[in-house]
């Protein structure tokens, strides 16, 4: 065989061997990190999709993220209260968190699914699927829903996590780094609110008919909705305020309705409330500022105690 | 196929060691079927439009050596009409039959042309011009006529640059394919190190940008005129790296194998102080490719200011067209055929000016002409001249409204590191060569950098299989 074969084999099994060795001892370090932040949106995440213990569980978008203010939920109805949601995520990814707080020991009292009107078209776009690729991998290793999810969803994907955990947190370093680097913890109980607003402008079109229907999506919203009821657990599906003009049902909101319908599940809708489509409430079209985030969540925690729901 | 696909890395592997395994005399046969294969995996059938040109300009070049005057000059014409004629019909079609649509519209005639829903080839202006370097080079006696159908048919198709460039010369590469390859140790590292730096470039920096630009360009009119100027600002960096990076995958994986193909890219962004200068790093295989076959026989800056400004403009503007069937394109030519002329008619002023700025002089002329091309690069990325019109407006007015920082959960903090990796790299590639760590002779800074940039490119890398840009062209 040539000399320059040998040499190049030999070298790049060389070269291969340090890079297995660094992305299991640097990529297990990055893991660690990651799921033991101390604080900041990642924390509230890993405690969301391991172990959430509280009575009042909310799951959603950046909708609920930024909505939901657990503090008054605690205040008005003296239950413990966590909001599991995740910005830019819809029901595939709360339907493969929701196990961790419905199957275990403890049951949560209520649980609040904060529904966008594109909840089961969200998929449509590609730039979906990578956003929830990059929410799934990093628990690939450690969470068998996640993994199962990830397999069935992007396997080429669930692969290259399998053989690279440097791979698994792509694009996830500098929040590692800004979450250990934090002084004070602005997620209140995964709560994060927003302050002030960036609206210039008069309420523009919902553009709400353009995405089709996502069969997946369709699919893990009904899973969602019957693993909660059957478990005999109350739960709420609430579309809250959008800034917005005045907007009619796309296909995919038509739908989702019927879904929830189905299982006698109460759907508040709020999306088109005039009460809060108001530039001092609003952060940006499609979310509440802290100011409009007290306000809505003053009026659902009133709302569960009025009919009965927490008693 | 798309180079950062796992699909290429597998075909890579195997056509390079079949290669290497086979003797010299049927490797073109590999190569040839290796390319055949790699083209037909966009779309099998636009295989034989491929076909049709090769043919036609195969014996177009064996008649024109064998012919002379008239008929000489008719088999050029020949060849010149094919290739032309598939690209005008392919990528200008229906360009041409909406603006005459629109034209007779306005006299009351309703879509006199039908549309065509064309599917336009992948890399078409790439192999055409490289099929028509050829019959040009043969009529112009720079170029024997090559005999060897197989290896003709493997000038064109030759895989690494097949569907984006370079466009290569036949002078430059023909006699390649009759050389004996040996596989050579340090070709075939620096080969590869190339190809780590284009991915580097493709996976760090353009496609991270890309997601910014994106989300911007996508819904401008949400969007402040400091977001689309940041935006504008990056894709700059993007399209660099994006077209780059192929061009040095494809540089390196030719390399690997032994063949040299020409350079397309030195480092254009931020480096060269005037519009010419980035003309002369910027797609150097197609400028070049216009300047030999346009500009110079149009008469170059050879008859006087007025005819010297009067080539630049078309040239541009032809070069505008040749990246995309759409008028933005046009406005982007004639908008970089603008700046070099008036660069060049205003020579004198600018000299003042840099004098009085001393020792800034430089950092100002790099900054302007990185400004001035990216105020281009918006007619380039902008679909419709409605939508390029009302970014630059946005831009030039300051449209109110807050800076877009990406969408979540992708932080700025990575749009700014991929701009300041590459621009930091690139500085010391050009302003110190010889701190090398890649292609250090210290073995552990040669690891070293190897496994930080491999590291870097797991950690940050974006590995969505975004297309490469100049693949639609």
């Amino acid at each position: 065989m040539n000399k320059g074969y040998k040499k190049f084999i030999l070298k790049a099994f060389l070269l291969l061997a340090i890079m297995f060795i660094i992305d299991r001892s640097l990529g297990g370090y990055i893991e660690y990190l990651y799921l033991h932040e101390p604080m900041g949106d990642v924390a509230a995440f890993s405690h969301a999709i391991n172990d959430p213990k509280e009575d009042l569980l909310i799951y959603g978008s950046s909708r609920a993220v930024h909505t939901y203010d657990t503090r008054i939920f605690t205040d008005t109805l003296g239950i413990s209260a966590f909001n599991c949601g995740r910005n830019a995520s819809n029901v595939i990814y709360h339907s493969a968190i929701l196990s961790a707080a419905i199957n275990g020991e403890h049951k949560p009292k209520v649980i609040i699914l904060d529904m966008v009107a594109k909840e089961i078209a969200w998929r449509s776009g590609q730039y979906g699927e990578d956003v929830l690729a990059g929410m799934l991998l990093p628990y690939v290793l450690t969470n068998d829903n996640f993994a199962t999810l990830s397999k069935q969803l992007f396997p080429k994907e669930y692969y290259k996590a399998k053989v690279s955990k440097l791979y698994a947190y792509n694009s996830h370093i500098l929040s590692i780094v800004k979450n250990y680097s934090r002084r004070h913890n602005d997620n209140i109980n995964g709560y994060q609110p927003l302050h002030g607003s960036k609206i210039l402008t008069e309420p523009e079109e919902f553009t709400s008919g353009r995405d089709k229907i996502d069969d997946f999506s369709k699919e893990k919203l009904e899973e969602f909705v019957k693993s909660v009821t059957d478990k005999k657990i109350p739960l709420i599906v609430i579309i809250s305020p959008m800034y917005t003009k005045p907007f009619k049902d796309n296909a995919a909101l038509t739908l989702a309705r019927q879904i929830i319908a189905k299982y006698n599940v109460p759907l508040w809708d709020y999306s088109q409330d005039p009460r809060y489509v108001k530039k001092e409430l609003f952060y940006d079209m499609a979310h509440l500022n802290a100011s409009g985030a007290t306000m809505f969540s003053k009026e659902i925690a009133s709302r569960m105690k009025a009919e009965g729901i927490i008693k | 196929m798309v180079f950062n696909s796992l699909i290429f890395v597998a075909f890579f592997i195997v056509v390079t060691t079949l290669f290497f395994v086979l003797p010299h005399k049927y490797r073109w046969f590999l190569l040839l079927a290796a390319s055949c294969y790699f083209y037909m995996y966009f779309l099998p059938i636009y295989i034989l439009i491929l076909g049709f040109t090769i043919v036609v300009d195969y014996f177009a070049g064996l008649y024109i050596a064998k012919t002379e005057g008239r008929k000489r000059k008719l088999w050029l014409v020949c060849s010149l009409i094919a290739n032309i004629g598939v690209l005008a019909f392919f990528k200008y079609y229906n360009f041409l039959n909406y603006n005459i649509a629109q034209v007779l519209g306005d006299f009351g005639y309703k879509d006199p042309i039908p549309h065509l829903d064309i599917l336009l080839p992948v890399g078409l202006s790439f192999h055409t011009f490289q099929a028509m370097s050829y019959t040009i080079e043969v009529y112009r006696g720079h170029q024997k006529p090559e005999k060897h159908f197989g290896i003709y048919a493997l000038y064109v198709m030759f895989y690494p640059q097949l569907v984006a460039g370079p466009i290569e010369r036949p002078q430059n590469i023909l006699h390649q394919f009759y050389e004996k390859k040996y596989f050579d140790y340090d070709r075939v590292v620096a080969g590869l190190r190339q190809m780590l730096w284009g991915f580097i470039k493709k996976l760090i920096v353009a496609d991270r940008l890309a997601v910014y630009v994106d989300a911007v360009y996508n819904n401008a009119e949400h969007h402040s005129g400091i977001s689309l100027a940041i935006a504008t600002c990056f894709f700059g960096f993007q399209i660099y790296c994006d077209f780059s990076g192929y061009s040095d995958i494809a540089i390196g994986a030719a390399k690997i194998m032994g063949y040299d193909l020409m350079t397309n890219f030195r480092r254009p962004m931020l480096i060269s102080k005037s519009i010419g200068e980035v003309w002369q790093r910027w797609h150097i295989s197609l400028t070049t490719w216009f300047r030999d076959y346009l500009y110079f026989p149009l008469g170059g800056n050879r008859n006087g200011a007025l005819k010297s400004v009067r080539n630049v403009l078309i040239v541009f503007a032809l070069s505008g067209l040749w990246h995309g069937a759409n008028w933005t394109f046009v406005i982007w030519g004639l908008w970089n055929g603008f700046l070099i002329s008036v660069e060049r008619i205003l020579a004198p002023v600018f000299t003042k000016i840099h004098k009085l700025l001393g020792v800034t002089a430089n950092f100002f002329r790099r900054a302007t002409v990185y400004c001035m091309v990216s105020l281009g690069g918006i007619w380039f990325r902008s679909t419709t001249i409605d939508q390029g019109w009302y970014i630059t407006k946005s831009i030039l007015t300051f449209k109110k409204g807050g800076v877009f920082k990406g969408e979540p959960p992708t932080s700025f903090g990575y749009y700014l590191f991929a701009v300041g990796f590459l621009i930091t790299v690139e500085q010391f590639q050009e302003y110190l060569p010889n701190f090398k760590v890649m292609n250090n002779s210290n073995v552990v800074i040669r690891y070293t950098g190897y496994v930080l940039l491999l590291t870097l490119l797991l950690m940050v890398g974006v590995f969505n299989g975004g297309q490469f840009i100049y693949f639609q062209f």
